[in-house]
């Protein structure tokens, strides 16, 4: 076991160094770069720059090297350095503009999948043993429901309604009125008062999908000859669910973890944009439409790098809770 | 008792599966995607969703036809008009055949919002195929009958679902919008399929180096996150392309990244079936690594492709509007769901003009029927159930 | 103290002279007298109350108020007092409603870090700029006093003796000769902004005269100097002319050594001693509309500088202790204390906050009158007004067919006929797109200078401005554009059908963009031309416009009035601004190009290059009146063969201000970035009544 950990760890560095060469590669393909941006904003503003003032802002911020050296540069400061650049258009470091956003977004991200999970897993399994009842309907529909409606969308027919039917304010991370204020209990409260909206907007589509595949997977293996021998032997039903059914059903759903953080972050960041939230969404969205480059590949790399994580995790729980895939790993291995 | 039969026979659910099945002969013959067929036919939802989107398609086939109007043309002082409301007994209490009132524009002085009063003294029947805006149906024949309306050069025509901002009628524009918002994530359904079951199947199957590499590529793509991929791209796309062939590109980049899904889910499945005594007993027998996929590991998780597959049907569909919300969609002067809530996704028109949201119900109920249908083959296709 | 009364328009020029002082009381010839002879002209035309009476000040009050939040640190000594803060003459702000009081915060928010617009709004001074009587006087701002030489070669600027950086060292002209000499000029480091660039290139001398006094000298004449100088944008010195050298000297090798900035590379990973230098000094690339985020420290001359950063993304600003502006009766200003920023990630976010009554303020950027019956209706629940005032920015449409189209031989040719554009401007029914999307509240026309403008005559407005689908049909006629194929579209001379694409960046440009530019395509449509519009990044639109890629691109028309009328023209002619509109980027390349010979340059026809020269022309003249003849010779030009096609003459600026808020703009002034938003209006003049927002 220990030595599939190993291995599996080791495994994830190319991927590391393959992501950061594509996350280099996405940032640089959108037209025109952040000096020639910069350049346009100041004649747009009734400044004239001439060729030369052109060349020597390019030269200043190393965009006249060739592609290699500039990668080469902008991850050797990330590795030795943990610095991921400046951020021209916020003009400080990236991972003081970035720190803060990403564990707002994290957090989301996190709570979201808590909800997902404690929610769908035993939702679904519920109706997977009472197939075809009134509650199984009911789940059935409401979670189609919960897949069908867009997100950003809810986001912002919620707010208009919050605000001009009850007066309540929705939207943003905090009151404005502890926006200004240092860290306290009441600010955590106040947290948590907002938290809410964007974690369930957030969880809605993917507790859906989850309570979805949980059934169907449970209804696969409810019908299989094992249970029907389970039974055989006295096993009460609560016994034979957690002992087998569950444990194989939850394969797929483990084996999505991985997936379920990008898809978090990515599928986030319009219901981030619409409810106008402090995270990293946000603010990668603007930096790309800004070609702020350093920002916009320091938000790629670390969710790259972050998915990566979860991807070991998830395959060692996948190991864990299925010895047929450790051993069947370890023999192609 | 009753309701849950009831609900239970809605659902798919019959007591009598059997005895539905006459011939008995017939069922033991039948092959296996004709057992899936007959079983389908048993689940009730899944029907009438099916029979709704064959609504859906037929609504956008014959767009020009059945919608009242042509959906660019713009109605000067109509602007923001409320849907029309029909009735069938006018002011003195007489009943008549279904009519409207003809409205008259006017503006809030204070807030300059348009204003629609109805003139009770104004009744325009609606009448049934009725000569209207002028069009050539499936672009080949020149006509202007449409299926209702109000008739007459001076009548007051009808929005159904009211008009927009700059007054375009909502229901006809829905109607055509179909044509694209329907048949447009197909493609990348199909691409997505193809290179899911492939590379799943191969990965799963074979296990090893091979199984290694797909794993990471997989890995990979899957971390990076959508947005910016989708901006690069859409960047990327040469400017002089039709706006349709830019949306066909943009489903396919889409499904270069949807694939992973299937794919993880088919290896996954395939990875824990291998081991099963039924794959060692069919290698004993002499068969073919082909055949066993195909022929008996295949039927084993065809339920999880479905699933996935129908899920990600309404996926394309969403993610129209996602591109749009982005505005690296679609653009007008294309009609399509998603551009429709693109101009619709503001305060103003949450606050003021909610009809021209319609498209919002729309998307949903196409989404919620196709997801139905996709519940509905995953229940039929489930090789356990009788 | 001296109280007169006195009517505005006579106030204009004591303020002027009085201000001038001593040290330029000999100004001759004097610029002053040049602009009003134009200017009482002018007044009648203004569609505002001019001649009403206003209690003003002719000299610099004697007294001085401490403001009350500023009190407690100037009792325990950490701030002296308001008398040793302000500069010996201070800028008088008069022509107020009211002498305001102190205290408040005024919440808004930015967007985006690079489009934070907001900022400018309320924050740029600038050395000059036009009086907010008339939009038409030059007046200093900055600068205490100016004087120009007769022939337009020589300027001398005269800095406010005593005015103080936000830090409390004062501003002198060692700051200038730092920008100058040790930024500006030095390769590799710094750049000549606008003003100093002079034309073509050609540099301005500057010369160091006393503490407070520098000469600006060009070799020819450049009379429109003293105008390009009411661009500058003032606090964060991106241009010029001061660099707080005592702040920057600990990042520039010739102060700090070598030794130091070698550690400072280290520490920040960087690679030459210029990065480190314009990361904490020249602000690189900083331009008016950038947040200062990094500038927590960084002295500046604005009213308010930022303080706190309590959250990623909000900003909080304080009253500069050192601001050099006063009221009538000396209190010093701001009259608020506090600005507040946050950063808001979409627009019907930043609406519903704004309706909501979360925002005391909502610039012209914003606003947009798509929104006014949801501002209006929801006055009372919000707190706040909508003001009236017109738009010399927001809402205003102008579609930019491009002359020149590389890509395409035969559309270039097409398009370059003096028949296209026409038609396709009278192809438009620009009341229809006013009752669509301005609620019938626009005044429609061509591109032309706005109606207060003295460029202004009736004619440029109403140029090909007419519904007339005939005429179009009829003019595509006579270019040869007759034949149709199956589908009605017209045919170009080889054979393909007439496409044409209109592109834009979506609601950067205006909030019913995607409505406007639909409309325009379903009437061009009409006459037989395969119009489609497309939403592009901005990022693409700039690099599609740049290689006159874009067939016909849309931006709004600023830039309409007198304020810039003689120092931006892109929007009339290829003289600027050609990634966002402008007839034909070549052209633009060609008229700035040095060599004219230079390869890859596309010469203009004579009748542009014509157009250019009096454009070139009205940058030189030293009279005012010769300036405005030019102009109009231009413009009655361009009446006759457009080169763009406007759709709004005059359009609402819906803002949205706190009820309380006082002292504002007058109603139906131009708001816009002609004005540098709020900045000609002296925000720092506005107050809260009762010092407190409602």
């Amino acid at each position: 076991m220990l030595a599939y950990i190993i291995r599996r760890i080791l495994r994830a560095f190319p991927q590391i160094i393959l992501i950061s060469i594509l996350t280099f590669i996405i940032i640089q393909l959108p037209p025109g770069d952040l000096v020639t941006q910069q350049i346009l904003n100041l004649q747009a503003s009734g400044v004239e720059v001439s060729q030369q003032h052109a060349e020597m802002l390019m030269r200043q911020y190393g965009l006249d090297r060739p592609m290699h050296e500039r990668y080469l540069l902008w991850i050797g400061n990330i590795v030795t350095r943990f610095d991921f650049g400046y951020s021209y258009a916020w003009q400080k470091p990236v991972a003081e503009v970035i720190m803060d956003r990403m564990g707002y977004t994290f957090a989301i991200a996190l709570l979201s999948a808590i909800l997902t999970w404690v929610v769908a897993i035993p939702v679904g399994i519920f109706v997977a043993v009472k197939q075809y009842s009134i509650t199984d309907y009911f789940v059935t529909f409401m979670t189609f429901i919960g897949m069908a409606v867009p997100g950003f969308f809810l986001a912002m027919v919620i707010m208009y309604v919050a605000l001009t039917r009850f007066g309540i304010r929705v939207g943003g991370l905090f009151s404005p009125e502890y926006m200004v204020q240092p860290w306290s209990w009441g600010k955590f409260l106040d947290l948590l008062s907002n938290l809410w909206l964007p974690v369930v907007l957030l969880g809605i589509g993917g507790t859906a999908g989850t309570i979805r595949t949980m059934r169907a997977m449970m209804l696969d293996e409810l019908r299989k000859l094992y249970v029907t021998v389970a039974r055989a032997k006295g096993l009460s039903e609560t016994q034979i669910l957690v002992r087998y059914p569950v444990r194989v059903a939850i394969n797929p759903i483990i084996s999505g973890l991985m997936w379920l953080l990008p898809w978090l972050f990515s599928g986030g960041l319009l219901v981030e944009i619409v409810l106008n939230l402090p995270t990293a969404g946000p603010a990668l969205y603007s930096a790309l439409l800004a070609q702020d480059m350093h920002m916009a590949g320091a938000y790629i790399l670390i969710v790259g790098a972050l998915t990566i994580v979860s991807a070991i995790f998830s395959d060692i729980l996948l190991a864990v809770s299925d010895p047929r895939i450790r051993f069947g790993a370890v023999e192609g291995a | 008792m009753s309701k849950t039969t009831f609900l239970g026979k809605f659902f798919g659910h019959g007591e009598a599966v059997e005895a539905e099945v006459q011939h008995e002969e017939a069922f033991y013959r039948a092959g296996q995607w004709q057992l899936v067929w007959w079983k389908f036919k048993r689940h009730r939802l899944a029907q009438v969703s099916m029979a709704v989107l064959a609504v859906f398609y037929f609504v956008a086939i014959f767009a020009e036809f059945l919608s009242p109007h042509d959906p660019m043309r713009r109605f000067q002082g109509r602007l923001a008009h409320p849907p029309t409301a029909i009735h069938i007994r006018d002011t003195q209490g007489r009943f008549r055949a279904p009519f409207i009132y003809g409205t008259e524009q006017g503006r809030d002085p204070v807030t300059f919002r348009p204003i629609h009063v109805a003139d009770p003294d104004s009744i325009h029947p609606i009448r049934l195929l009725v000569r209207g805006d002028p069009y050539r149906f499936w672009g080949l024949f020149p006509t202007d009958v449409h299926l209702f309306g109000t008739a007459g050069e001076d009548a007051m025509p009808i929005y159904i679902l009211g008009t927009d901002s700059i007054g375009r009628d909502v229901l006809s524009r829905i109607f055509y919008g179909g044509r694209i918002s329907l048949s447009i994530g197909l493609v990348g359904i199909a691409i997505s399929f193809v290179l899911g079951l492939l590379l799943g199947g191969i990965s799963g199957f074979f296990g090893g180096a091979i199984d290694d590499v797909i794993q990471r590529v997989i890995e990979v793509l899957t971390t990076l996150p959508q947005i910016p991929l989708w901006m690069a791209l859409a960047a990327a796309l040469p400017r002089e392309w039709p706006q349709l062939r830019i949306y066909f590109a943009t489903t396919l980049i889409l499904s270069i990244f949807g694939w992973t899904g299937l794919a993880r889910i088919v290896r996954g499945r395939l990875l824990s079936m291998r081991e099963e005594d039924f794959v060692l007993a069919a290698r004993l027998d002499g068969e073919s690594e082909w055949t066993i996929i195909v022929r008996y590991m295949l039927p084993g998780f065809a339920s999880y492709i479905i699933i996935s597959l129908t899920g990600s049907l309404p996926g394309m569909i969403l993610g129209e509007t996602a591109l749009s919300f982005l505005g690296i969609g679609l653009n007008p002067p294309t009609i399509s769901w998603g551009v429709m809530l693109q101009q619709a996704q503001n305060i103003m028109n949450v606050a003021h003009f909610p009809w021209v949201l319609w498209p919002v119900p729309v998307v949903v109920i196409a989404v919620l029927m196709f997801n139905f249908v996709g519940d509905g083959l995953r229940d039929a296709a489930d090789p356990y159930m009788s | 103290m001296k109280l007169k009364k006195l009517k505005r328009r006579e106030f204009l020029h004591l303020t002027a002279g009085a201000v001038l002082g001593a040290a330029a009381a000999a100004c001759a010839p004097d610029p002053v007298e040049v602009e009003r002879t134009v200017e009482v002209e002018k007044v009648v035309e203004v569609p505002v109350e001019v001649e009403r009476e206003v209690e003003v000040i002719v000299e610099v009050p004697e007294g001085r108020t401490e403001p009350p939040m500023l009190e407690p640190r100037v009792a325990d000594g950490t701030l002296p007092p308001v008398e040793e803060r302000l500069p010996m003459t201070p800028f008088v702000v008069g022509g107020r409603d009211a002498v305001g009081e102190y205290g408040g915060e005024v919440r808004q928010i930015h967007h985006d870090t690079v489009w934070s617009v907001s900022t400018y709004d309320w924050l740029a001074d600038r050395l000059m700029q036009y009086s907010d009587a008339d939009f038409t006087t030059l007046v200093p701002n900055m600068l205490e006093s100016w004087e120009a030489s007769e022939d337009g070669t020589t300027f001398t600027l005269y800095m406010r003796r005593g005015m103080k950086w936000s830090d409390g060292e004062p501003l002198t002209t060692e700051d200038v000769d730092h920008w100058w000499n040790d930024w500006a000029t030095v390769e590799g480091l710094g750049w000549v902004g606008a003003a100093f660039a002079g034309i073509q290139g050609e540099w301005a001398e500057i010369e160091i005269v006393d503490d407070y006094t520098f000469r600006v000298t060009y070799d020819y004449p450049f009379g429109i100097f003293p105008h390009v100088l009411t661009r500058h944008p003032g606090g964060y010195p991106a241009e010029g002319p001061f660099i707080p050298k005592h702040f920057c000297q600990d990042y520039h090798i010739d102060y700090a050594g070598e030794e130091a900035l070698q550690g400072m590379m280290d520490e920040l990973g960087l690679e030459t001693w210029e990065q480190v230098y314009n990361r904490f000094g020249g602000q690189w690339g900083l331009n008016v509309w950038q947040f200062p985020t990094y500038a927590q420290e960084f002295p500046t001359l604005a009213a308010w500088i930022p303080v706190a950063y309590p959250a990623e993304g909000l900003i909080v600003f304080e009253r500069n202790p050192y601001y050099w502006k006063v009221d009538l009766v000396g209190n010093q200003l701001p009259y608020i204390d506090n600005l507040r920023l946050d950063f808001v990630a979409s627009t019907e976010a930043m609406h519903l906050k704004a309706i909501g009554g979360e925002l005391d303020w909502l610039g012209m950027h914003d606003v947009t009158i798509a929104n006014f019956p949801l501002y209006k209706e929801n006055e009372e629940a919000g707190r706040y007004r909508v003001g009236d005032y017109l738009s010399c920015m927001t809402d205003r449409y102008i579609l930019f067919p491009r002359q020149t189209l590389p890509g395409d031989p035969v559309l270039e040719e097409i398009a370059q006929h003096p028949n296209w554009v026409k038609a396709l401007s009278v192809a438009i029914d620009r009341e229809e797109i006013n009752e669509s999307l301005f609620f019938g509240q626009a005044r429609m026309g061509a591109h032309a200078p706005m109606p207060m403008s003295k460029y202004y005559k009736p004619a440029y407005g109403n140029a090909w401005a007419q519904y007339d689908p005939a005429l179009a049909n009829q003019l595509l006629d006579e270019m040869g554009l007759d034949g149709r194929d199956g589908a009605g579209f017209r045919l170009r001379p080889d054979g393909q059908r007439l496409g044409y694409h209109i592109e834009h960046a979506g609601i950067r440009v205006g909030a019913s963009v995607h409505e406007f530019t639909e409309m325009v395509a379903t009437f061009w449509r009409e006459i037989g031309i395969e119009t489609t519009t497309r939403e592009i990044a901005e990022s693409l639109y700039n690099e599609r416009m740049l290689a006159d890629e874009i067939h016909c691109g849309v931006w709004h028309a600023d830039r309409v009035t007198d304020m810039l009328m003689p120092v931006e023209m892109g929007w009339f002619l290829p003289v600027g601004n050609q990634a966002q509109g402008n007839p034909s980027a070549s052209w633009t390349a060609w008229h700035q190009a040095e060599d004219k010979e230079a390869e890859g340059l596309v010469e203009p026809p004579d009748r542009i290059k014509q157009l250019l020269e009096w454009h070139d022309r009205m940058r030189e003249v030293v009279d005012e009146n010769e300036r405005v003849a030019l102009g109009q010779m231009i413009f009655d030009d361009l009446a006759e063969n457009p080169l763009q096609i406007g759709t709004v003459l005059e359009s609402p600026c819906p803002l949205i201000i706190n009820r309380n808020m006082q002292n504002l703009p007058r109603p139906r002034v131009p708001i816009g970035w002609d004005t540098y938003g709020m900045s000609t209006f002296h925000p720092a003049a506005f107050y809260y009544e009762g010092g407190e927002r409602a």
